[in-house]
């Protein structure tokens, strides 16, 4: 017995979700970018392009997430947030922040 | 809202969900949903500003400065990262239990750490004032 929730809420929390996914895609990416302008200065390493690229990627991975989930919830109408689709981006984001951590730490500025 | 104990410890992490069983209305679950994402999303922004902070901005005349407002700000950031996906998965299991959602303490974490650092960061700039 499912609710059938586009019928009571045309398919407005489901998009207001879709945007929220959106808008966290775009912090991850503002993120990166931030890094790459803070670390990548001359010489550029390896390690810094790294940190920067896997945060830039952790952003596109969270709109194709965001994106990917709501085409299933729409296609449903009962499909919810699993702990298998958030944990990875509470990990990521946390581990983005210890490496910023180290960043701000131990880099000269 | 039956309680179903079943449910419960099967209702999280689980990908095949079961149409049969009565689930507290999808909209909640949206909206639990987007508030992980808006603590996420200040988690990041935190943690942005904390590099900025000590990466790009002019150091302050006092030594340090600009680690002391910028270090605990991504402390804060990666704090709120991992308790944000703790406080979703409370939420989903009281409303599934038809439990009172639980009383987070990010928003006094929050509060209390930004306070600090903005106290902090005010003091620098009179400090900066005066030894010119």
């Amino acid at each position: 017995m499912s609710f059938d929730a586009d019928a009571r809420d045309p398919g407005l929390a489901a998009e207001r979700t879709d945007l929220a996914w959106n808008r966290s895609g775009l912090s991850l990416l503002a993120c990166g970018v931030v890094v790459l302008r803070g670390m990548a200065r001359p010489p550029l390493t390896t390690g810094n392009v790294a940190v920067g690229a896997t945060i830039l990627a952790l952003g596109a991975f969270t709109f194709a997430l965001g994106s990917w989930r709501l085409h299933h919830a729409r296609a449903r109408g009962t499909r919810r947030a699993t702990s298998a689709e958030l944990l990875p981006i509470s990990l990521g984001v946390a581990l983005v922040g210890v490496a910023a951590f180290a960043i701000a730490a131990i880099l000269p500025s | 809202m039956r309680r179903n104990d079943v449910d419960m410890t099967d209702a999280l992490g689980s990908q095949g969900e079961r149409d049969d069983d009565p689930e507290p209305d999808v909209r909640f679950s949206y909206a639990n949903e987007r508030t992980f994402l808006a603590w996420i999303r200040t988690s990041l922004g935190l943690l942005t500003a904390g590099l900025a902070i000590t990466q790009l901005l002019p150091p302050f005349d006092f030594p340090g400065g600009r680690r002391l407002i910028g270090l605990p700000l991504i402390a804060l950031g990666v704090v709120i990262a991992l308790f944000s996906f703790q406080n979703w998965q409370a939420n989903e299991r009281a409303m599934r239990a038809g439990r009172e959602l639980p009383k987070s303490m990010l928003p006094r974490i929050a509060a209390i750490v930004v306070s600090v650092v903005a106290v902090i960061g005010l003091l620098l700039v009179i400090f900066e004032g005066s030894s010119k």
